[in-house]
């Protein structure tokens, strides 16, 4: 019981201990660790910032406190992080090199997208509907162009009525 | 050794030769016509059923009774486990969960059978065949790959737990939620399926599908928010929505899902987008697959743990076959598939339709896209890279307040062609409300770039909805004289597919102003002892005591704090640390005191033996929106699925018609409805 509640308290008096000048607070830290996960295998890469696991995160957000009260910045030991774990401990892939496909991917998708539904309406818009399908079906009348919106409206909502 | 083990294992195995003869019968008979052999297939669907409730239950009676012989017993639990958590393990571990994945299909199977046997007759064949395809593959990947039942060479005394985190109440009802969701979704799939190859193409498989697609996508929806809720009280980090892997697998087919259920109105009305529907109808059924693939095949941890895992060349073949065989059969149904009407004008209800699929399927590429995005750089660069939350909330941030937009906008544009005048009339109202709400946080200190546009978004459609069901209830009160809140009710009850749809945007706007607080989280970390306080906002925390408790299964540290919110004493908080015995590994139980402006958010992170213990308190505002939104969120879609009045005598007439012409009785074991005799007497 007192060996598992010993193990939880030792970062935290370790947190305590170096209470020299400008010690960097938790706010601070965190700041730092909101671009890293943790990689303690068991919280799936949770922010390093927001895991508790004492395995990973908690010693490490300790470490980053330290760096920060030595002078580093933040820059500096997130380079220093990236080169002593790897890449992936990066919480988001880097935008630059070949990565930054990672951030453009989505965003070309979506515009990608746009041009489709551009297109599509104006094929719609200009073609005739599918000749497998009987006249008179699709010569629907057409509105003469400004409808009054109040009969629109109970008409439509009669054809919801009407619908089941 | 446990009879019972054989049992389960011999009723899994004939369960499968059961769906394999029931997609060759049902598939046999519907292309020759042949209903004896349609009702031979249908009756063996049914057995799947019965056999693989057995398996089940046989799992089940292991899992309960702690046979530590069979592996997945010993692996997922142990004997100190609560009886929840027994029950619940079930799907807590893979193997289980596989099976249990296939039974669920199986039981949709039998539900759809007996519902829909009279009613969309003609599509069941194809429907049932295409279902007991999908189950075949659930069956034979649990029997060959993930076998529940697998023996261990010795007896272990004792099991290793189910893994800590898991073993929350939630826990027991959010997997089977997602689960049943997801495979909900594969019966829109096979009714589709079974309109394309029975080459009826009109829109009654759409309106065959119509609630087999709402039930799975609502389950789904409030199923992932649990989950979100889950993380919240369970993961001690503050929030409830981590772009987790599997959290991803289950949103995109409900974003699918999502999409599919506005454009299949455009069909219904119009006879447009029969090829797009199909085509989403597909993606839908596919993301459930690949989402599981994504997840049961290890594939996300390392791209070459898919390889060595059982599972994954199992989920790597039905997928390519799933993709080859809808590609062919789209490709040869694509001339029947043409739209009968064409579009009147730009600014149209159709138009507005087709941009929410568009952004529906832009925010599904966003997540598909950021999940997958590892896989493919660590398969072609070798490097291992992560992409986790603040990539998700970057891109999808901006994405769904297009979404949100198009949600308040969508709704103001009419069937066919809008006019510029009513196009002004329509918009005049909510984008003066949106300015003014927008101008008015600002003025209270709102700053937030995007939260103060989510949050006038948010206006903008409230009042869109509001002005829907104002000049609705009005042009009611003109037509009929009724009162103006009968007025409401009546568009409420008439029209239950648009004004139930309304509420659930409603909800969505619950949700988004609930996201939206997120913008807004305060994080503090604070070390107190015995009697001291800390100042948090308008929050005064001053930790008590705390006490040591044990059970068989796990030790608890509780603390106790009282929390005063504005000087008056709000609650007594106990934030608690479990350590759970068998797995050696410890959790958080958080305490939150929640109201609508904000939780307040408590996590015990250590205690000392000086009295001193450190706590890690988040301040959430508006959280509680999104709880109360699932509320929302599920009433809106019931009200949409409750069959309206007219509905129901439709029904009832057809179901009057169906049984005086029935001809051919007995074919299947109608459910309390024919048992009076031997049939055809």
């Amino acid at each position: 019981m007192h060996s598992h509640i010993l193990r939880l308290w030792v970062p935290l008096t370790l947190a305590v201990l170096p209470a020299t000048a400008s010690v960097p607070t938790p706010e601070e830290i965190k700041k730092v660790a909101v671009d890293l996960v943790c990689l303690c295998g068991s919280c799936n890469r949770q922010s390093l910032a927001t895991c508790i696991c004492s395995e990973f995160a908690v010693p490490q957000r300790q470490r980053i406190g330290q760096f920060l009260q030595s002078g580093k910045s933040a820059e500096e030991i997130v380079t220093q992080y990236i080169a002593e774990f790897g890449v992936h401990i990066l919480a988001a892939p880097p935008a630059r090199g070949y990565s930054l496909i990672a951030w453009i991917g989505p965003f070309v998708g979506l515009i990608i997208g746009f041009a489709a539904v551009r297109l599509v309406l104006k094929r719609w818009r200009w073609q005739t509907p599918g000749a497998a399908e009987p006249a008179g079906v699709a010569a629907t009348p057409k509105p003469a162009g400004t409808a009054d919106y109040r009969r629109q409206l109970e008409q439509e909502l009669g054809e919801f009525d009407e619908e089941r | 050794m446990s009879p019972t083990v054989d049992i389960g294992y011999f009723a899994l195995c004939l369960s499968l030769a059961a769906a394999a003869y029931a997609l060759f019968a049902c598939g046999l008979g519907a292309y020759s016509q042949h209903d004896g052999l349609v009702r031979s297939g249908e009756n063996a669907a049914l057995a799947h059923f019965g056999l693989l409730t057995l398996a089940v239950a046989c799992l089940w009676y292991l899992l309960l009774t702690g046979n530590f012989q069979v592996q997945y017993v010993a692996e997922t639990t142990n004997s100190a486990l609560p009886m929840l958590y027994l029950v619940a393990s079930l799907w807590g571990g893979q193997n289980g969960s596989i099976m249990f994945w296939g039974w669920l299909l199986a039981f949709f199977t039998v539900l759809i059978l007996v519902a829909n046997r009279h009613r969309y007759r003609s599509l069941m064949p194809y429907t049932v065949a295409v279902l007991s395809a999908t189950s075949c593959f659930f069956v034979s990947m649990s029997l060959f790959a993930a076998d529940p039942f697998k023996l261990l060479p010795f007896a272990p005394v004792d099991g290793n737990g189910l893994n800590p985190i898991l073993q929350h109440p939630l826990m027991a009802i959010h997997p089977p939620m997602l689960y049943s969701g997801m495979v909900g979704l594969s019966v829109p799939y096979a009714l589709a399926v079974a309109a394309l190859l029975s080459g009826q193409l009109d829109s009654m498989w759409l309106r065959a599908s119509r609630r087999w697609l709402l039930v799975p996508w609502m389950i789904l929806g409030v199923g992932l928010l649990l989950g979100g809720k889950w993380a919240y009280v369970e993961l001690g980090w503050g929030g409830y929505w981590a772009w987790d892997p599997v959290e991803n697998a289950s949103l995109m087919p409900w974003l699918a899902g999502t999409a599919l259920l506005h454009s299949m109105m455009i069909q219904e009305r119009k006879g447009m987008l029969k090829m797009w529907n199909m085509i989403l109808v597909f993606l839908t059924y596919g993301m459930t697959i690949f989402g599981t693939a994504l997840t049961r095949s290890g594939v996300i941890e390392s791209v070459h743990a898919f390889a060595r895992s059982q599972v994954g060349p199992f989920f790597g073949f039905y997928l390519s076959s799933f993709i080859l065989f809808s590609a062919a059969l789209l490709w040869i149904r694509r001339k029947e598939l043409r739209a009968e009407s064409k579009l009147e004008a730009f600014a149209s209800r159709e138009s507005a339709f087709l941009l929410n699929n568009w952004i529906l399927l832009g925010m599904l590429f966003a997540v598909l896209w950021g999940t997958s995005f590892p896989v493919i750089s660590e398969a072609f660069t070798g490097e291992k890279i992560t992409v986790s939350a603040p990539f998700f909330n970057q891109v999808n941030v901006p994405i769904g307040l297009i979404l949100l937009l198009l949600t308040g906008a969508g709704p103001l544009f009419t069937w066919r062609r809008t006019s510029t005048q009513s196009l002004k009339r329509n918009f005049r109202l909510p984008l003066t409300a949106m300015v003014v709400a927008g101008v008015a946080l600002a003025l209270f200190g709102i700053v937030d770039f995007y939260a103060l546009i989510s949050l006038s978004l948010c206006v903008f459609v409230a009042a869109a909805i509001g002005l829907e069901f104002h000049r609705g209830a009005a042009a009611r009160q003109r037509s009929t004289g009724e009162s103006y809140v009968r007025g409401i009710y009546g568009l409420l009850s008439k029209s239950r597919r648009r004004y139930g749809g309304y509420l659930v945007h409603l909800a969505m706007i619950m949700l988004f102003v609930g996201f939206t607080g997120q913008a807004f989280t305060v994080d503090r970390e604070v070390v107190l002892r015995y009697g001291e306080s800390a100042q948090i906002g308008r929050y005064t925390l001053t930790y008590e005591s705390l006490a040591y408790g044990e059970d068989a299964n796990k030790t608890v540290t509780m603390a106790a704090l009282t929390l005063l919110k504005d000087g008056e004493v709000a609650t007594t908080l106990l934030p608690q640390r479990h350590f759970y015995k068998v797995a050696d590994q410890g959790t958080t139980e958080v305490s939150i005191y929640s109201a609508l402006r904000e939780d307040f958010y408590v996590v015990l992170v250590g205690a000392a033996d000086d009295n001193s213990a450190k706590f890690q308190i988040y301040v959430n505002p508006l959280i509680l929106w999104v709880w109360l939104g699932i509320i929302a969120f599920l009433l809106g879609t019931v009200w949409c699925l409750w069959p309206s009045s007219r509905e129901r005598r439709l029904a009832d007439e057809d179901r009057a018609r169906t049984r005086r012409s029935e001809t051919a009785p007995g074919w299947l074991p109608e459910i309390g409805l024919s048992t009076a005799g031997p049939p055809g007497g």
